[in-house]
């Protein structure tokens, strides 16, 4: 493949510079990255090096929180008819250990990892949008605790942690507990989204000069397929939990089986979301897995290509198993084994994996470091776990085992051998690169065991219990059914494991004490550019690479790196700054001026948090304000970006010179924003979906469609949004005098047009005599309606800050792209304007 | 493009297949019965579309291999190809239960 851009890799040979570094350089350097220096300043932080650890630090928080939730359940499981836990309080601890440990500890931690690690791991500065990431995690933070904080007050969720309707509709479960989980999860998964955005654009377009793909460390292809795999996954949850809220609230009957609705869609829509999921959290620890196996083997990874492949393989295959989980629901036996099929496919992938890291393993010479001895735990765990998910996916052993606690073992072995030990390993393998100190030796080896034994001791046992009959989710049994001796077995194992744990922690807290020496440098020999020194700034100057495993292939790379002899040696322009590079072949394309600390982000999250958790409460009033307040931020935050240097290129190192400022399809913010647009196409489509699912259960209770008039208006409007979005950038780079006036006016006119079409829209169903509380139609009509609706609502308030972007002289020729970003969501808008129109109108037809 | 097209070419194959069938057997349970001879043979039919898909996509795929020399694009052709074989494996595997009938 030639060259993407036109760079001439030729270039790449005036590095290492040979020519001294200016004095005061590093020094310039340290003070622009600096970290924080009066108390608020480490909440306003950006930096990856602390929203990575603070990230990191949360999502083991709320495994320490889930685990502890888990040994209460253990302790009433204990004996026959206990007394330990009353069932309603039973009912909501397992309802939160699952909830927790899936959304608020497994997705949250891989995607911290990546956070904190990526940028050093990628030679860049930081990640493209430090305060996406800071966002992201203080709205996960004050969710997520508000969220935990309704167990104390008896207001947690208790229908299970995938909240099955009818279960969970006011019939069932009047209170306000399932409200918490269906706004709070929501709401969580959003703060997942903006970081798998930022993991995207990071992993494609901040790579290290030379870092081609084929040079791209696998615990980064890892996190890019982890991350595209959330773009199409989460969509799902978000929609699902949408839908059973307004039916809770407004009364549209979505799972309401006896109005059209059907409790099934949940289930589809919730499984589209909830088995990726497993693979989700599995990739990026399979990533660290194929990252610390070579390493304590001192050895390539072997089949390099083939477990890029296999990853790759995963993210497609997970996605068609989602009804694996819904065998016993009554769907047509030849659709039940297409699901069958793909969910024992599945493990060819896997698979290949597993043997690539034997492979390593055999081909090198391992160290029983407390890394290797958590990787290696983790795979024998793993494997066990497969194995049964091979069991289960076949459809008469599911029958047989559905519900019961054989499911509650095989999803322990998979998620704790494929996420958890993995994790471990991760922390003691690159703790000392974070923290500069590593964690005990000899408190790991005893935290393993403990923790390795504990696992088998508590969930080995299950297997057998649930053979014998015992269901999931009971909150105690009767005696003399065989089932005392597995579960106190069980419960003796948990505490185990809770012991390990809490060493885990008391060995964290000695870790980061703050006094001591703090110099553990490359203890493992690892290769990666993660392990070159590196200060808050990342590394000092971005290297040229030239192998995958460049610590190991190229001598004296750390020593030039250090001496500046690589690009971006400083920060000349006073300026946070990063090289933005093409994604396939990491060429420079230009330079990136990062955003420093502020609060904006921080009150965005606390108020955007607050809306959802106010609304909850059902307190409106409060919560409209609480959204109002962070429209308010985040327009405050949007109004500091788009900023071009004074210099329309700088020279990077070894005379290189690069752009400054870029927008369309080259710029970081179009990548994001297209991605951003994935994700609600994605909601649409699952929406549209629900349509037609809800049609194909109960036709007859369908009603013809408004009068052609109103779809031909509503198509006009919508190609006059769609021309005036498309004309509106180009016109700006037209560059004459009222070039910006008239971009802004055709945003504008694009904005009103796809309110004014919403609005014809609405109406016509209406006058219709379509009803959102009556039918399946109603409010799956009404649904499709509102999203467009909502989007509508935000061109809204983007278009007036295009204008107020024009009168304040913020937009010209040469910078652009924020209205080029706008365009390209109203564009996005009116296309999914026209989708929603015609499938309402055409489908099933009049 | 071209090189993301290699490498995942052989899975968006697959991942169609398998949404296809889904699809078929889902309007045919809407219309008749969901294995319904007619529906089968239909869902059959387009798996072997899709096994020709798959044999064309490794044919370019093995056509573009012996044109490349550089790192990213043996990348591209390896996992391309790999993908390619997998992809094929699923679809005649999941094209089992057409022939087989449940």
């Amino acid at each position: 493949m030639s060259s993407e851009t036109g760079f001439d890799p030729e270039l790449y040979k005036r590095f290492p510079t040979q020519e001294g570094r200016p004095e005061g350089e590093l020094k310039q350097l340290e003070d622009v990255w600096c970290g924080p220096r009066k108390p608020w300043e480490w909440i306003t932080a950006i930096n990856n090096n602390y929203i990575g650890v603070y990230y990191v630090g949360a999502a083991m928080l709320f495994f320490v929180l889930a685990g502890v939730l888990a040994l209460l359940m253990r302790t009433q499981l204990a004996l026959p008819l206990n007394g330990f836990l009353p069932q309603e309080t039973y009912n909501q601890i397992f309802t939160m250990h699952g909830t927790v440990m899936m959304f608020l500890f497994a997705v949250p931690a891989v995607e911290a990892l990546g956070v904190l690690l990526l940028p050093q791991m990628l030679g860049a500065r930081d990640l493209p949008f430090p305060r996406l990431s800071a966002y992201a995690f203080w709205a996960y933070l004050v969710g997520g605790l508000a969220f935990f904080c309704s167990l104390f007050f008896g207001l947690a969720p208790n229908g299970g942690w995938f909240m099955y309707p009818p279960l969970t509709s006011t019939t069932y479960s009047p209170g306000i507990n399932a409200d918490f989980w269906l706004l709070g999860i929501g709401f969580i998964e959003i703060s997942a989204i903006a970081g798998a955005i930022e993991i995207i654009v990071g992993v494609l377009k901040t790579r290290a000069p030379g870092m081609t793909l084929d040079k791209l460390p696998i615990f980064a292809w890892a996190m890019l397929i982890f991350a595209c795999m959330i773009i199409i996954a989460f969509p799902a949850v978000i929609l699902s939990t949408l839908l059973l809220e307004l039916e809770r609230a407004l009364d549209w009957p979505f799972f309401d089986a006896a109005r059209g609705g059907d409790p099934v869609l949940w289930q589809h829509l919730f499984w589209f979301f909830g088995h990726p999921e497993v693979y989700i959290i599995f990739l990026p620890a399979a990533g660290a897995m194929s990252t610390i196996i070579p390493v304590v083997a001192q050895t390539r990874l072997v089949g390099h290509r083939l477990v890029v492949m296999a990853m790759l393989a995963t993210g497609f295959i997970s996605f068609g198993v989602w009804a694996h989980h819904m065998f016993t629901t009554g769907m047509p036996r030849i659709s039940t084994n297409y699901f069958s099929a793909a969910s024992m496919a599945v493990s060819v992938p896997a698979g290949v994996q597993v043997f690539a890291w034997i492979a390593t393993l055999a081909a090198g010479k391992m160290r029983f470091n407390t890394p290797a001895l958590f990787a290696v735990g983790g795979l024998v765990i793993f494997v066990m776990g497969g194995l049964t998910g091979v069991m289960v996916a076949m459809v008469p052993f599911d029958w047989q085992a559905h519900d019961s606690y054989f499911i509650v073992a095989h999803l322990h072995y998979v998620l704790i051998g494929g996420m958890v030990f993995p994790l471990f390993a991760a922390i003691y393998y690159w703790l000392p690169m974070s923290s500069a100190r590593p964690l005990s030796e000899r408190w790991g080896r005893w935290i393993f065991w403990l923790m390795f034994a504990g696992h088998n001791i508590t969930f080995l046992p299950m297997h057998l219990t649930g053979l014998m009959g015992m269901p999931r989710r009971v909150y105690t049994y009767l005696p003399d059914r065989g089932w005392e001796l597995p579960n106190v077995i069980s419960t003796v194992g948990s505490f185990m494991f809770g012991l390990a744990v809490l060493l885990w922690i008391v060995d964290m807290l000695r870790n980061f004490r703050p006094f001591g020496a703090r110099e553990a440098g490359n203890i493992f020999n690892g290769p990666g550019l993660e392990w070159l020194p590196n200060g808050l700034y990342s590394l000092r100057s971005i290297p040229v690479v030239k192998s995958l495993y460049p610590g190991w292939d190229q001598p004296d790379l750390g020593r030039d790196v250090a001496a500046g002899r690589y690009f971006l040696p400083g920060a000349p322009r006073g300026e946070r700054e990063t090289i933005v590079t093409s994604p396939l072949n990491a060429e420079p394309q230009y330079l990136q001026r990062m955003p420093r600390p502020s609060s904006w982000h921080v009150w965005g999250a606390i108020f955007t948090a607050g809306f959802f958790l106010i609304l909850t409460v059902q307190a409106y009033a409060a919560a409209v304000i609480s959204g109002l307040l962070a429209v308010y931020c985040i327009i405050k935050w949007c109004w500091n970006l788009d900023r071009p240097m004074p210099q329309a290129t700088v020279d990077i190192g070894g005379g290189v010179r690069v752009p400054t400022y870029v927008s369309g399809q080259t710029s970081h913010g179009w990548w994001a924003m297209v991605i951003t647009l994935i994700v609600a196409g994605m909601v649409c489509l699952l929406a549209g979906f629900a349509y037609v699912f809800l049609w194909s259960r109960r036709p007859d209770l369908w009603i013809a469609p408004p009068d052609t008039a109103t779809l031909v208006q509503g198509l006009v409007l919508l190609a006059v949004a769609g021309a005036a979005a498309l004309a509106a950038p180009p016109a700006l780079r037209l560059d004459r005098p009222r070039s910006a006036a008239v971009s802004a006016l055709l945003l504008l006119v694009a904005c009103i047009a796809l309110a004014w079409a919403s609005w014809i829209d609405i109406s016509a169903w209406i006058q219709a005599g379509l009803d959102p509380k009556a039918t399946g139609q109603g409010a799956t009509v009404f649904a499709l309606m509102s999203w467009q609706a909502l989007f509508a609502g935000i061109a809204l308030i983007m278009g007036p800050f295009a204008v107020l972007r024009w009168l304040f002289g913020l937009a010209s020729a040469g910078r652009s792209a924020t209205f080029e970003l706008i365009g390209l969501f109203l564009a996005f808008t009116t296309v999914q304007g026209v989708f929603v129109l015609l499938l309402t109108r055409l489908f099933p037809g009049g | 493009m071209r090189g993301w097209l290699l490498m995942t070419g052989g899975l968006l194959i697959w991942a169609a297949h398998f949404m296809g069938v889904y699809a078929i057997s889902s309007l045919g349970d809407v219309v008749e019965t969901a294995d319904a001879p007619a529906w089968r043979m239909a869902a059959l039919g387009f798996s072997l579309a899709c096994v020709a898909a798959e044999a064309g996509f490794l044919l370019w795929v093995a056509r573009t291999g012996r044109a490349i020399e550089d790192g990213v694009g043996r990348l591209a052709v390896g996992v391309g190809f790999t993908g390619g074989l997998v992809g094929s494996l699923g679809v005649i595997w999941q094209a089992a239960p057409t022939l087989i009938g449940y």
